[in-house]
């Protein structure tokens, strides 16, 4: 792939791949992070599925992302407990536009919370999802439907 | 409309990326000419300043602070840009990683009082330091040859000096440890079997969308007799420290899943062990780590009394065992099995009715946060896992005080100088404790 063919395919993921990080970082780091993933892209251009460009982004910076508040925090309780790298927006980030689906939010674990977030935010279907957090689509198709279940019982137990 | 259509809306709405900053296409263009980034744009002033801030701090503390009297702490507690009490605390126990509480003064501030029930009595606890066990690679090739998967381990792309981390990957599989903090290591395997779908739930809308509901495959999950057998066999084939009474399992429709705390010497560290089996009843998924505990000496602690301050001024921050969260979701105990009746599919509400979303307040309306009095009703005494600012992990003794609106904080008990803490939070993301360059090698 050659440096233009690069630039042409992936300035146009720029948009997504912004939002993405902003969801989850300060603003102030994004175009850090994005800069740290698309050197990333460029040095494995060779192995990014055709087609499936922007999934590989969002699971490359999941690892940059996870990497980028384990030095800001030097700890994670959810990264200790899970094991695996999750990038999950807050539920302080939702609380501007909805506080009570901010709360709910926040009921939600970190795993839960990212699966919500590639499905409702960055709009990707079982399969994508699947690739992002490299698990199969059955298991994604499970985790999500787990996740909007409990989104929704928080949201209103009442009826749930 | 339909309920699925309606939740999604709700979350787009609330996207807190909408005003994501616009990226120039340059960032791009620089990866693909191999043009390194800025190096003093507006992270690298901070980092700057954020350096000669310390050298200061150092400076001053070298003047006021004789060596010879003074001990040196054991270690430097990580900053937290969420903030200790929010992180410490079961409210949020979900918040290891929230960074926008840096940015988002948060509705609430708590206020905590000490019951009188709370005993005032001072006393000891043992700290223990992290260390990995082994060689990641090794590590890796033994796993490989348990789970079944070849190869040889590669180091990732997203890896650094700091936070090395090494990965198998296979069609249907992946294997990967990261070697820093507890050495954590994960095992992945999936089929490539298409899940059916429910045909009750599955749905099409009019916006193009198709809704697959997977099909629950209980006839093809072990009972938890057998799976409870497959883990013990393979922690035993791993060498993983457990006792087989401390394995809890939760077996469902589509799947199971088991956990157990990660101990070394027989100490609960507060770390977990993961199992999961997919639908079909085969090994899904299996995490745990690669770390010893060192023991550091015994030092004093401060009385359950005491310690209730330091919820609020929220540094003192550990995180206790996963015990006291599961008991504080009602969660399965021990070799529970959830029934298929306990179950229930999703289903779309007729009526289609749906709390309006809270209609959104005036963004340039200055918000105090509303205080909240809480009392602390009881305590208990535990080990608090922690990690340094160099990222190393650290168990160190610690309250987890229940107060009287149902949740828990947890905070170090150690008394003051043992440790030494981060930086109050502020509200700027500035980068205080980490490895800076010198301001010389950020000029270009």
């Amino acid at each position: 792939m050659s440096p233009e063919e690069f630039n042409r395919v992936f300035r146009a993921q720029l948009p997504m791949i912004s939002a993405y990080l902003a969801r989850r970082v300060p603003f102030s780091d994004v175009e850090d992070l994005a800069s740290d993933l698309f050197e990333v892209a460029w040095s494995k251009k060779a192995q990014i599925p055709e087609g499936f460009e922007l999934p590989w982004l969002y699971k490359t910076a999941r690892y940059l992302v996870s990497n980028f508040h384990r030095k800001q925090s030097g700890r994670s309780n959810i990264l200790a407990r899970l094991a695996e790298p999750v990038a999950a927006p807050s539920a302080e980030s939702i609380a501007l536009a909805d506080i009570e689906l901010s709360d709910a939010f926040a009921g939600l674990n970190a795993a839960e919370r990212e699966i919500i977030s590639l499905w409702a935010l960055e709009g990707l279907s079982n399969a994508e999802i699947a690739k992002v957090i490299e698990v199969s689509e059955n298991a994604a198709a499970i985790k999500l439907t787990r996740a909007k279940q409990k989104l929704k019982n928080l949201l209103e137990p009442e009826k749930n | 409309m339909n309920e699925e259509f309606e939740l999604r809306k709700r979350i787009s709405d609330a996207d807190p990326g909408r005003d994501a900053p616009e990226l120039n296409q340059s960032v791009v263009a620089r990866a693909a000419l191999g043009n390194p980034r800025r190096q003093f744009g507006f992270r690298g002033l901070r980092v700057a300043v954020g350096s000669a801030s310390v050298a200061v701090t150092a400076i001053a503390l070298a003047i006021t602070l004789p060596a010879v009297m003074t001990p040196a702490p054991l270690f430097t507690v990580a900053s937290s840009s969420t903030g200790g009490e929010r992180l410490s605390s079961s409210a949020d126990s979900s918040a290891g990683m929230d960074e926008s509480s840096m940015f988002w003064p948060g509705w609430s501030s708590y206020e905590y009082t000490a019951g009188s029930a709370l005993s005032d009595e001072t006393g000891s606890g043992q700290v223990y330091q992290g260390k990995l066990v082994g060689d990641p690679l090794e590590i890796m090739k033994q796993l490989g040859v348990i789970f079944g998967i070849a190869g040889e381990p590669v180091r990732d792309e997203w890896s650094d000096e700091n936070y090395p981390s090494y990965s198998i990957t296979e069609a249907n599989a992946y294997l990967n440890i990261y070697w820093s903090g507890t050495g954590s290591w994960s095992f992945s395997n999936w089929t490539d079997n298409q899940y059916g779908c429910s045909e009750d739930v599955t749905k099409k809308i009019d916006e193009g969308f198709v809704y697959c509901e997977p099909k629950p495959t209980p006839e093809l999950i072990p009972p938890v007799q057998q799976l409870k057998a497959e883990a013990e066999k393979l922690l035993d084939q791993m060498g993983i420290d457990f006792q087989s009474s401390s394995i809890t399992i939760s077996r469902g429709d589509w799947g199971a899943y088991a956990w157990l705390p990660y101990l070394t010497d027989g100490i609960e560290t507060g770390l977990q062990t993961y199992l999961n089996w997919g639908m079909d009843g085969k090994l899904s998924y299996f995490s745990s780590h690669n770390v010893e505990l060192v023991a550091r000496g015994s030092f004093d602690t401060v009385s359950a009394v005491d310690a209730v301050s330091r919820v609020s001024e929220g540094r003192w921050y550990g995180s206790p065992p996963e015990s006291f969260y599961r008991a504080l979701d009602g969660g399965p105990t021990s070799d529970s099995s959830v029934s298929r009746a306990s179950s229930t599919p999703v289903e779309e509400t007729k009526d289609g009715s749906i709390d309006q979303p809270m209609p959104i307040e005036d963004p340039d309306q200055n918000y105090e946060p509303e205080i909240l009095k809480l009392t602390v009703e009881r305590s208990e005494v535990t080990m608090l896992s922690v990690w340094d600012s160099a990222g190393n992990y650290w168990l160190v003794p610690g309250y987890v005080l229940f107060n009287d609106q149902g949740w828990f904080d947890s905070v170090i008990s150690l008394e003051e100088g043992v440790i030494e803490l981060p930086e109050p939070m502020v509200m700027l993301p500035m980068d205080v404790i980490r490895e800076d360059p010198a301001v010389s090698e950020m000029v270009d």
